[in-house]
This record gives C-alpha cells, structure tokens and sequence, in this order.
C-alpha cells in the first residue's frame, strides 16, 4: 500500500493567535476561558473538532509548531485522505485543525463561544 | 488521818485478796508491826499502800550532783526480769486481770476510802497502755472518780510530803549523802516542800513569764521606735509614688473622657450618612465574597483544564469508534474462516478417503449401497463443494492478522476514557455557572461603586477608621488605667503600712509599769520564799534536834543537828563544832531525825510507814529508834522489819504493851500449818510440795511464791 509523505504541522498566524487566546498563563484572569496548558493540546482539539465535523481547510502560509510532537498517530485516520488529496499526513492533519478553528470562528461570529459551543458539542 | 482497812488484790506476791484489819492500832498509842523474812512482801505492801494513794510506785531515788534524782516509775503489767507490780500468775493465768488496792480510813471523824484498781483491756496486756486504771475515792457521803479522786486525795496526802510519811530505811543512806552535800536543791528543796512552796515558786515563774512577754514586748516596741523613722521616711517616698500614680489615673481618665468625647461626634456623623455606610459596608462584604468567588472559579478551572484534556479523543472517537469496530470484526472473521477452514478440511479429508478406499459398503451402517455410481458421483461433488469453500474461506483467512491487529491497538488509544464526555460536560458547565455568578458579583459590585461615586465615601472610611483606631486607643487606655489603679492600692496599703510603722515609736508606758510592778512583786515573792525557808530551816533544825537527842546513843557527846545557810546537814558536838566523821549508823539517826523533823514541820496528820527501818543500825539505835517513834506523836506507825533487823517473838514480846496489830508474811513453805485454818493437822501429797488439810480439807502447794499474811497474837 502506497503511503502519503510525513511533512509537518503547522498553522496560519491568524489561526495560531486565534488558538493562543485558549491557552492559559500566568497573565490569565480568571473568568478568562482558557481550556489548554499549551499549544499542542489546543492543537490537537481543534484537529479533532475539524476530523470530527469533516471539516479541512487549507493554508497557504503555515507557522510550524511542536516540532516535537509525534502527530504520526493520526496517520491511521487521515492517511486516506492524505492519499486522496495527495499531501503529507503533516499538512493533512493541520488542515484538519485548521478546519476546526474556523468552525469555532464561525460559530463565534454567531454570538457563540468555544465554551458554549462544548456545552453544545459534549451535551449531544 | 487514820488507817482502819487495807485490801490488796494480786498485787505483787500478794494472789487474790488479802484483807488487812487496822483496827487495833487506830488507837494513837499502839502501832503496827509487820514481819518477815527477805522477799515476802513487806516492801510490797508499803509500795501496795503507795500506789493506792499516788498511783504509781517510784523507784528509789538516786544522789546525782547532790540532788536527789528520782527513780523510775515501775509499770504494773510486764515480763520477767523486769520488775511489775502486778501478781505474775494473775497476768498470766486470769482472763481478766485486774489488780486492786483499798485503803479504808477515818479522819477528823469522817470515814475515807481509797481505792485504785487497774483492770486489763486485752487478753494478756503488754504494757500499762493495755489497761484501765480507776481510782475511786469515797468521802463524807460522796464519791469521785479519777481527777476528783486524784485531787481528794492530795487535799489530804499531798503528793510531795510522800517522802517524810513513807519511810525507806535502804535508802537512808542515799538520802544522808544528799543532805551533806550541796545547798543546791537536796535538802533546801525538801524544806520547801514541806513549806508547799513549790506551788508559789511556780507562781513565780509564771509571773516572770509574763514579765518576760512584756519585757519582750516593751523590747519590741522600742525597736520599732528606732526602726519607725526609717519607716517614716520610707513613708514619705511611697506618698510621693502614690500621688504620680494618682496624678497618672488623672490623666487616662482625662484622656478616655476625651476619646469618649471624639467617638461620640464620629459615631453621631456616621449616623447621619447611616444609607452611606451600609453600601460602604455592602460593597465591602461583596468584595470579600468576590475575592472568594475568584479562588472558588480559580480552582474550578483548573478542574476543567484536567477534565479536557480528554476532549479531543471524545470528538475523534465518534469517528473512529467506526472504524475500530469495523477492525473488530475483521479481526473475528478472519478467526471465524481459520476454524471453519479447519473443519471443512478434515470433511474434506474423510470424503477423500472414503472416496479413493470405495467399496460399495456404507461407511456408516456397514451395509451395501444400492447404487454405486450415483453415490460415487456423490462423494465427488462433494470432495469439489468442499475444496471451493476451503479455498474461499482461506482467502479471506489470508488477510494480514498483524496488520488488522496493530491497526486495533492504534485505534484504541482514540478512546476515552468512561464517562469522560461527562465529566467535560459537568466541569464545563460548572465553570460556566461559577462564572455567570461572578460576573453578576461584580456588576453589583460596579452597581454599588456608581453609587457611592457622589457620595464622600471617603469622609466616611476616615471616620470608619478613625473610629477603629479611637476604639483601639480606649481600650489601651482603659488597660494602663487599670494597672495604675492597681498599682495605686498596693502603693496605698504599703504607705499606711509604713505610716503606722512610723507612728508606732512611742512605748507603752503601761506595759512598762506592768514589767516593774512584776518586777517588784517577784522580789517580794522570793524574799518571802528565801525568809520562809530560813524560817523552816530553822524549825526543821530544832525539830531534828530534839528527835536525834532523843534516838542518839550518845546524848552527851552531840548536842543537836545542824542545819547551815547551804542547808547542808551535819551532827553538833557538846563542846562545840560538829562531827567531822561520824559514823554511817549516826548518820542514820540524823538523817532519820531530820526526815521525822519535816515530818514535824509539814502539820500533816497521816500515819507514818517506816520500811526496813533497822537497817545499818545497832541494837541500841533500833531500840532508841522504836523507842522514839512508838511513842505517842498522835500518829500511827506502820513497820515494815525483816527478821535480821527485829526478831518477831522477840519485839512482840518487848513492845506488846504498845503493839496495836502485829502480821507474819510467810509463803506457803515457811508454814507447817494450812494457810486457810491455820491446823496444822495435814498430810503431805504426792508431790512433795502439794499438802492437804485435815480439818478443812485446803489443799496447797508450798512451792508457790504467794504470800500469806497471818496476824499474830498479841
């Protein structure tokens, strides 16, 4: 079986200050929603959310980010598509995140927020 | 006073009781005579008569620096060597023991008896503690016991005049040593005794007691004079302390007025913006509760942030739990094919087998098949049916196990944990309630803050805390006050302490007349106590003379006894100066006419009990000696004689015309008669010593040591 490119993760400025706002610091006021310790896990979420809802969006210019982080066990659940849209499992997989940050986008601009929306989502 | 009776009950050889009759020497011409050999009871007796009187028998005194030093006082129960005045078989042969003695007699016409009894408390008593001592004296129609008997007693035998009436003639030698000896006590303190001094000396020393306690007194007091100007100025000093304390109070009292005064106006100004204060008072409250909200959220959050971190494989999950089954099942098909092939294969086997070994028999019921062909064709297309599905069943089979297997495991980490979607849910809405409450929190806090704007918020939290620290300051002020005042009272009493201290010099002028007065009469007391015993002196000296000119047998060579200023005793010669080494058989008769001459001086009427009084004398001085005292004194005169000192027969037979009563004490051996009728018509029993009277059949044991008292014919 043919097997797409590693490549790497990454996420647009816009969508990267986007997901900064939910990671919480030592600066964080506490009615702040800040759901995330770090980048990564904030990264994964929304590349869960984009998977989940299907949704994938594609950037053009990508800030890297955790270059650490072994984002190949997703591989399994994005590899066809990888293959189908002949990209990397890095870009496919951030294209998922990306995804996911501009449903939440979206969502915000109806007046919800990432809260409410998981009270929403989880509330299913 | 006059004997009349005397009873005595076990004591010493004396077992059960013995009735002594008196009554023929109550007449003041005659006089009793006791005899007896060595250890028959006569001192017993006289210490019998003793004990009934003063209740107790002392040992004979001993000469110690010149004075007479008492003997020990001799217990009535005790244990052998020790000596006791109870009877020995009664302590240890009688349940209750009991010793008694009963003295009857008559004075001035009236009839006395005295008696003393000493009963056990316990079994076998040890000591005197272990008994009940009853004395009991009957007089004039009355009776006393115990402290009144004790005091009837000395009204009419005083205690201290023992010694001149109860005579011991072996001790005669100590008591002669004693008087030629020292002016200190000895035979001064004899003279005051017979004076009954010794009551007025003790009057002496109780007043110079209590001279002494205002001489200390007075002593005290001028002390405290000199040490009350010290006290004074210490006074002065401490007032001075007193009154900055004082001055100290003043001023907190002063201050509290003043603070009282400022939280007062504060208390009327906050009153006046009353509206003000409780908002001041609301927000307040509502920040300390949004503080608290804050940490509550604070905390929640970080729940939340624990609890999502499971979030995205929950939303992976409702994508890939599709796909993980779907791997599943697989995973059972391929398992499922493997064990279905196996089986199809040993069909396969079998049909094959019996296939090439046909041999028109049924392999089943062993019987011959109708028709071969048919069945031959039979097996045959089953062995291909069988074939096709093994080979369609290990298609599938051939699948790779591995790869399904590791594409399982990858799976399964996708997916949350239990109830992970709902602990998100929970913790999310928590946070959101939490966080609504605060935000509502603090717009009513902002609310408040909009009001107080206009208001002088300020003004009022000054005086909110001005108010504080004035509460504060009264508090402290109120303390130290306190500690002034209590500091003020101890200052107080330490002042009028010390001020009465220093009053206190003068000396009482009473107390010091008092000191003199006593001062004066206890030199009166004892010049009349010296003149008194001079006095005494004196007469003893002339009544001891006119006794030894009487008993001496050498009435021309002495003249007399003299007594000097140190009352030390000595025989005179006729021709001037006394006898500078008289003989002890003279020294004798002196000192028994001394004793006889107190006897005089003391005016006491009681008879006169004389103990071995021949001892050491010769036959003449024991002839003038009874001679000198059976004569007519108006006394009775008890004697108390063992046979080497005067033969029984031979005294009777001599003084008859003046022996009133005259006794035997003999124990049981010394008789060749019965001790109960006095027959001497008995028979000796078996054991030798056990005898039995004929006449009246008394049976007794002459080894006994019990004395027997028998009164002679006169």
């Amino acid at each position: 079986m043919k097997k797409p490119a590693v490549g790497s993760i990454g996420l647009s400025e816009a969508s990267l200050d986007f997901v900064k706002q939910y990671i919480g610091n030592e600066e964080s006021d506490v009615l702040d929603y800040v759901p995330f310790p770090t980048i990564t896990s904030a990264f994964i979420f929304f590349f869960s959310l984009g998977y989940e809802l299907e949704e994938i969006r594609q950037e053009s210019s990508t800030s890297n980010i955790a270059r650490g982080f072994n984002f190949e066990i997703f591989e399994e659940l994005v590899v066809e598509d990888a293959l189908s849209m002949k990209k990397s499992l890095g870009a496919t997989i951030s294209g998922y995140a990306e995804g996911g940050i501009a449903y939440i986008q979206n969502q915000m601009k109806k007046g919800n927020s990432l809260e409410s929306f998981i009270k929403g989502k989880f509330g299913e | 006073m006059r004997l009349v009776y005397l009873v005595v009950k076990d004591f010493g050889p004396y077992r059960g009781s013995h009735r002594i009759d008196l009554t023929g020497v109550e007449d003041s011409t005659a006089f009793a005579f006791f005899g007896a050999k060595n250890g028959r009871g006569k001192t017993s007796l006289y210490n019998a008569m003793r004990w009934c009187l003063f209740g107790e028998v002392v040992e004979r005194a001993k000469p110690v620096s010149g004075q007479a030093v008492s003997g020990g006082k001799r217990p009535i129960v005790g244990s052998p060597p020790q000596k006791f005045l109870m009877n020995a078989v009664c302590l240890e042969n009688d349940k209750k023991q009991e010793m008694q003695v009963m003295l009857f007699a008559k004075r001035d016409g009236e009839d006395i008896q005295v008696t003393r009894t000493a009963t056990s408390n316990t079994t076998l008593p040890r000591d005197d503690s272990e008994l009940t001592i009853l004395t009991e004296v009957s007089t004039g129609g009355n009776r006393y016991e115990n402290r009144d008997a004790e005091e009837k007693i000395e009204s009419f035998f005083p205690r201290e005049l023992e010694r001149f009436f109860f005579i011991d003639g072996e001790a005669l030698e100590e008591y002669t040593a004693m008087m030629a000896q020292s002016s200190v006590g000895g035979l001064k303190d004899e003279i005051r005794s017979i004076l009954r001094l010794p009551a007025l000396t003790r009057g002496v020393d109780d007043i110079s007691t209590i001279k002494r306690n205002i001489g200390g007194q007075i002593s005290r007091q001028k002390k405290a004079g000199r040490a009350a100007s010290g006290s004074k100025k210490m006074a002065l000093e401490k007032r001075k302390e007193l009154q900055k304390v004082q001055s100290e109070i003043d001023d907190f009292h002063r201050r509290i007025r003043t603070t009282d005064e400022t939280l007062e106006q504060i208390t009327d100004k906050l009153q006046e913006n009353s509206e003000l204060r409780v908002h001041i008072d609301n927000a307040k409250n509502l920040q300390i509760r949004i503080d608290e909200k804050k940490k509550f959220l604070k905390r929640t959050h970080e729940d939340l942030v624990e609890e999502s971190k499971e979030a995205w494989k929950v939303l992976l999950w409702k994508k890939a739990e599709s796909m993980y089954e779907e791997t599943q099942n697989q995973l059972e098909t391929i398992t499922n094919s493997s064990s279905q092939a196996k089986i199809l294969s040993k069909q396969l086997e079998k049909r094959e087998i019996e296939l090439t070994e046909f041999s028109g028999i049924c392999v089943e019921c062993e019987q011959p098949l109708p028709n071969l062909e048919k069945h031959k064709e039979k097996l045959t297309n089953q062995v291909k049916e069988l074939k096709e599905q093994i080979k369609e069943l290990q298609s599938t089979a051939g699948l790779n196990q591995d790869e399904l297997r590791d594409r399982e495991s990858r799976l399964r980490k996708f997916k949350p944990n239990s109830g992970s979607q709902r602990r998100i849910l929970n913790q999310n809405k928590r946070w959101m309630e939490e966080k609504e409450h605060l935000e509502q929190m603090n717009e009513e806090l902002s609310g408040l803050n909009d009001r107080l704007k206009d208001s002088n918020v300020e003004e009022a939290e000054a005086l909110i805390t001005r108010k504080g620290e004035l509460d504060q300051l009264r508090r402290e002020l109120v303390n130290k006050q306190r500690e002034s005042e209590s500091k003020a009272r101890a200052l107080e009493l330490e002042t009028n302490k010390l001020e009465r201290a220093g009053k206190g010099s003068a000396i009482d002028r009473f107390s010091v007349n008092i000191e003199n007065t006593l001062g004066r009469l206890i030199v009166t007391i004892e010049n009349t106590i010296r003149l008194y015993t001079e006095k005494a002196r004196e007469e003893v000296e002339k009544a001891s003379t006119n006794v030894f000119m009487e008993v001496t047998n050498a009435p021309e060579t002495f003249s007399g006894i003299k007594l000097d200023k140190d009352f030390r005793a000595s025989i005179r010669l006729r021709k001037g100066g006394v006898a500078t080494s008289p003989s002890s058989g003279m020294e004798s008769m002196m000192t028994i006419s001394i004793i006889d001459g107190l006897r005089q001086v003391s005016g006491l009427k009681a008879p006169i009990f004389f103990d071995t009084p021949g001892r050491s004398l010769d036959e003449e001085h024991k002839n003038l000696m009874l001679e000198y005292f059976w004569r007519d004194h108006g006394q009775q005169f008890f004697i108390f004689a063992h046979s080497g000192e005067f033969k029984l027969e031979e005294t009777i037979e001599k003084y008859r015309d003046r022996i009133g009563r005259a006794w035997t004490l003999t124990w049981p051996e010394d008789n060749e008669f019965c001790p109960e009728c006095k027959s001497t018509n008995r028979i000796q029993l078996k054991k030798k010593s056990d005898w039995r009277c004929l006449d009246c059949s008394n049976e007794w044991d002459t080894s006994e040591p019990h004395t027997v008292i028998t009164q002679l014919e006169i």
